[in-house]
């Protein structure tokens, strides 16, 4: 079992973050630490990618035009950085709609706890 | 190329660039945009479907330079033309039919941002129904929770807020769950575009390698997009975000995007998995046990509902059971019969959607159902249109509804008999928990008012027309069924 994880070190460590942000995501009742979550599954997901995408003693996938190219295999595969760079793009902007949300709540129950946020709501709707 | 195989590429990038125009124009401008493109969409869709249905072929239209499998592609067909043809149609009504109420309830500084949101759910919806890239498909999945958040919270109102942010929530959490299922898809396949990918699945299937991981992110993805389209038990976001957002927004969300996720989960076991190897993945089982939950608990929650808007929301969550029931089957019939049923129930929501408002509207606002007494008589119109939407959810003949049920059960006759007898059973008894609380809701809109009410809310001509335009097609779908059905049927290989 050990070997295996030696090997994989990454992919465990992003299983881990990623259990981490989903429960954090679903569980947390405070707002801000549910965006946290979010943000530390996404990122789990780049550290996957990213370990996928990278091999051990392989070049940038960067040519340049006054030095012979060397073989394509001597390259790391550059599509896993691109997934990662586009998905940090949504994630980012998901967030913010996400903080936007929080700040409007915050504002009109003055907490950050969801759970006092649905009481609140469910009693404005009774009134 | 042809001039009409440009349509696709056409209807997901213009209104992506109409929604950047939308931010800059008058608002009168925008909002005729809003209405302009649709319309066009839907005859363009139907431009293309007269094309693609003639060949009896698919097509890809190749997004750069590289092609397949390095490139990215929207790939098309007859089903293709006629869901993005549907979506578009949906769309362009669900605006007309509550556009009254869209201009009472949106602040005057909103409406654009309205208009904005609107585009940029129209390309989204466009782009996960032609994309044949898992990953293009989660980038657009994202813009569209991102355009239904905003549709949510575009009227103000203390519970929308709450509403949009636990919509929010569970659909982060169900994208989470898709980005990792297709990460994991990659990592086995080295392929993100949907036909190499499931060429690499067809041999680890054959070797029996990585039967595991591919299980795990079939499965997740399967959660993923069970969130998003609140499948049971992920389903307890939805009713408050259908129940207090202005009309059109509670019938785009309804009809729209989460069968958009529906059509796209569809895509993604025919295309990617392969049909054939849903009994390897055991897939069958949970599904199966997904839909009934979702079909009787949907009914159930909606018959003890004590408001109209939150008692039709809830039945959506049963319709959704249906689908994934169509899905489960796992033939081209059922998953024929499950897009039919999309076809059928986005009519229907819609028109649910429109007239109820218009009857609550008639009556006191936030009305419980005691309150509705009369409001058939008040807004004799709007209580007829809701009337035929409920037949049609409920299953009666010559209505969308019929047909779609009918199609599922003829499906479900082909599952091992176990799975098959439980599925008849627990469409019979939705099919009556159904009547129920629609046949309820009816004969207490046609009953005598317990008090006198304001004069009825005078809605435009066009409006109306909306709402007979909806009710004519689910007559229409119902009577000429079997046509829409064949064309789903004869298009499902091309889907593959």
């Amino acid at each position: 079992m050990l070997p295996v994880i030696k090997d994989h070190l990454e992919e465990v460590a992003a299983l881990i973050l990623f259990s981490i942000g989903f429960s954090n995501l679903l569980l947390n009742r405070n707002m801000i630490k549910k965006i946290i979550g979010f943000s530390m599954m996404d990122s789990a997901i780049y550290l996957f990618l990213a370990s996928y995408g990278y091999i051990a003693g392989r070049l940038a996938p960067i040519m340049e035009s006054d030095v012979p190219a060397p073989s394509v295999t001597q390259y790391v595969n550059p599509l896993p950085a691109g997934l990662v760079l586009t998905g940090i793009v949504v994630s980012v902007s998901t967030s913010a709609i996400m903080l936007a949300l929080t700040v409007r709540l915050y504002r009109r129950y003055h907490t950050l706890d969801i759970d006092k946020i649905a009481l609140l709501v469910k009693e404005a709707d009774e009134a | 190329m042809k001039w009409w195989q440009n349509i696709p590429f056409f209807l997901v990038w213009v209104p992506l660039l109409c929604a950047s125009l939308t931010a800059v124009l008058p608002c009168k401008a925008s909002q005729a945009l809003i209405l302009l493109f649709p319309a066009l969409g839907t005859v363009l869709s139907g431009v293309l479907y007269l094309h693609v249905s003639g060949n009896m072929a698919f097509y890809t239209f190749p997004m750069g330079l590289f092609g397949a499998p390095f490139g990215n592609e929207l790939r098309y067909g007859t089903v293709e033309a006629i869901m993005a043809g549907t979506f578009c149609l949906v769309l362009f009504l669900s605006l007309l039919g509550g556009w009254k109420r869209l201009q009472e309830h949106i602040a005057p500084e909103r409406k654009k941002l309205y208009c904005v949101m609107v585009m940029l759910l129209l390309s989204s919806m466009m782009a996960e129904v032609f994309t044949n890239d898992m990953f293009t498909a989660y980038v657009f999945i994202e813009i569209t929770t991102i355009a239904a958040c905003a549709l949510i919270v575009a009227r103000t109102r203390g519970r929308t807020l709450f509403a949009a942010t636990q919509y929010m929530i569970f659909n982060m959490l169900g994208s989470g769950l898709y980005l990792l299922g297709i990460s994991v898809l990659y990592c086995m396949t080295g392929h993100l575009l949907m036909v190499p990918m499931h060429e690499k699945i067809e041999a680890m299937m054959a070797s029996g390698e990585h039967l595991q991981s591919l299980t795990l992110s079939v499965t997740l993805m399967t959660i993923g997009l069970g969130i998003k389209s609140a499948l049971y038990p992920f389903h307890r976001w939805l009713p408050d975000a259908y129940e207090k957002c202005t009309p059109s927004s509670s019938a785009m969300l309804s009809s729209l995007i989460s069968k958009t996720y529906l059509f796209l989960y569809i895509k993604i076991l025919v295309r990617v998995v392969g049909l054939q190897h849903m009994n390897a993945l055991d897939l069958r089982p949970v599904l199966v046990l997904c839909a009934f939950g979702s079909i009787l608990m949907g009914s159930i929650d909606a018959l003890l509902e004590k408001k109209m808007r939150r008692m039709i929301a809830d039945s959506s969550v049963a319709q959704i059971g249906y689908i994934y029931l169509g899905i489960a089957v796992g033939t081209e019939a059922g998953i024929a019969a499950a897009l039919f049923h999309i076809i059928a129930h986005a009519l229907a929501k819609s028109l649910l959607f429109l007239s109820g408002d218009r009857l609550i509207g008639a009556s006191d606002e936030d009305a419980d159902f005691h309150e509705l007494c009369g409001a058939g008589f008040r807004a004799p119109f709007s209580g007829a249109a809701f009337t035929v939407g409920a037949l049609s959810i409920t299953g009666i003949p010559l209505l969308a509804g019929f047909a779609s049920k009918l199609y599922l059960s003829q499906a479900c006759l082909t599952m091992p008999s176990r799975w098959a007898f439980a599925g008849l059973i627990v469409l019979a008894i939705s099919t009556a928990l159904t009547a129920s609380y629609f046949l309820i809701t009816v004969i207490t809109i046609y009953r005598t008012p317990v008090h006198a009410y304001h004069a009825p809310v005078h809605h435009p001509w066009y409006s109306t027309a909306a709402l007979l335009i909806l009710a004519g097609l689910l007559v229409v779908v119902g009577v000429c069924g079997s046509s829409l059905y064949t064309s789903i049927l004869s298009g499902i290989p091309y889907l593959i």
